[in-house]
């Protein structure tokens, strides 16, 4: 093993992180390597000068006190309520769904409209289209129970049609706005 | 028996237990939440504190990280480690508040807003004897733990600190493990300068 490599790997040797085989070598080179066993050492101290002196702090009890009041509020982690807990922690997942819910809402109600005032309209079309229809056949029946004598001639028309003194009936398109 | 045999036997049975709370827990079991809160939230707390060099901070923050490690223990697989899984969440807290604000920069004293240095305040619940004695030292070592840059410094604290292998380690901070072996021995290699130039060592 040459110093370069026994320096890159240091490190993981102090941890116990190198493959058994790896460690066997380095420890050999480190025995026979003053240098190198210098460089070991300061890393060595250095990192038990921190890890022992570095001291800790001990969780204050009310951070538990909250944590539960917290806990207490909120699904079991797994379950049907569970579910829907993502909810909690994504709150803009939340709102998201709400505004869609919202429009989805309002374009229901803007078609149903829509359609009520579509039938309304085609329900007037065809009341005038057998109001039409009507008077047609009334006239109709007119022609053929009176003698054609009665019946007053109208312009260029003849007996041959029975239609034709029926004036054509205008009929709005309710589909077409220009035409309203 | 060898001590290191012991400390298998040790680390068996916390884990056989943690499993049992894991489960009890997943079920709305806030007792057995309470018992894994007991096992981690000192290491938690400690490991955010290291990185955000706040007391007040590293409180909230724990505080968020059991919350959603709750929340989520129900995506937890059975084979996934659950202290690196810890680790990570409070991790993604402390870069989280990293984002909202400046880095930490510590000034020479290391005091927070209420002027008190952060060795007192570890010191605060302990023998006051003890905390005069430490007191210079510990000032020295969290110097030396802020001035590191957060990279290294997470690697450092997880690693000499907190004793946590290098896999677990690469798992926390999402890089592969060349790259968190090498970052930590930089990161080592930083802390011994730092400590020889405020112990003046030659």
């Amino acid at each position: 093993m040459d110093c370069q490599k026994c320096y890159d790997d240091l490190t993981a040797y102090l941890d116990e992180e190198l493959p058994v085989a790896e460690a066997q070598v380095m420890k050999l080179h480190l025995e026979k390597c003053a240098p190198c066993r210098e460089e070991c050492e300061g890393l060595q101290s250095s990192t038990s000068l921190i890890a022992i002196h570095v001291g800790e702090i001990d969780p204050a009890p009310e951070i538990w006190q909250q944590l539960r009041s917290r806990l207490q509020e909120m699904p079991p982690p797994t379950g049907f309520f569970g579910l829907f807990r993502f909810l909690i922690g994504y709150r803009w997942v939340a709102a998201l769904g709400t505004v869609a819910a919202t429009l989805l809402l309002a374009a229901g109600m803007w078609g149903t409209l829509q359609y009520r005032r579509t039938q309304r309209e085609l329900e007037s079309y065809m009341n005038d289209y057998i109001r039409m229809r009507n008077t047609a056949e009334q006239l109709h029946t007119l022609r053929i129970a009176q003698p054609a004598s009665a019946i007053e001639p109208m312009g260029h028309h003849t007996l041959e049609n029975p239609f034709a003194e029926i004036r054509p009936v205008s009929i709005t398109n309710p589909f077409r706005a220009e035409e309203r | 028996m060898a001590k290191k045999d012991l400390n298998a036997v040790d680390n068996f049975t916390d884990a056989v237990l943690l499993v049992r709370w894991i489960e009890e827990a997943k079920r709305g079991d806030i007792g057995a939440f309470q018992r894994i809160y007991g096992q981690f939230s000192r290491k938690v707390l400690n490991f955010i504190f290291r990185m955000v060099a706040s007391v007040e901070e590293a409180e909230d923050l724990t505080q968020e990280t059991f919350i959603t490690v709750y929340q989520k223990l129900g995506s937890l697989k059975e084979d996934a480690k659950f202290e690196p899984w810890l680790f990570r969440i409070a991790r993604n807290y402390v870069y989280q508040k990293y984002r909202r604000r400046a880095p930490v920069t510590v000034s020479v004293d290391l005091r927070d807003e209420e002027g008190r240095a952060a060795a007192e305040l570890i010191d605060e619940r302990k023998d006051p004897q003890e905390t005069f004695q430490a007191g210079e030292l510990q000032r020295v070592v969290h110097r030396v733990i802020f001035e590191l840059p957060e990279k290294y410094r997470e690697v450092f604290v997880l690693s000499a600190i907190h004793n946590l292998s290098y896999q677990d380690i690469s798992e926390i901070v999402g890089r592969s493990l060349p790259s968190v072996k090498t970052d930590i021995h930089r990161a080592r290699l930083h802390v011994r300068k730092l400590v020889k130039d405020y112990m003046r060592l030659p």
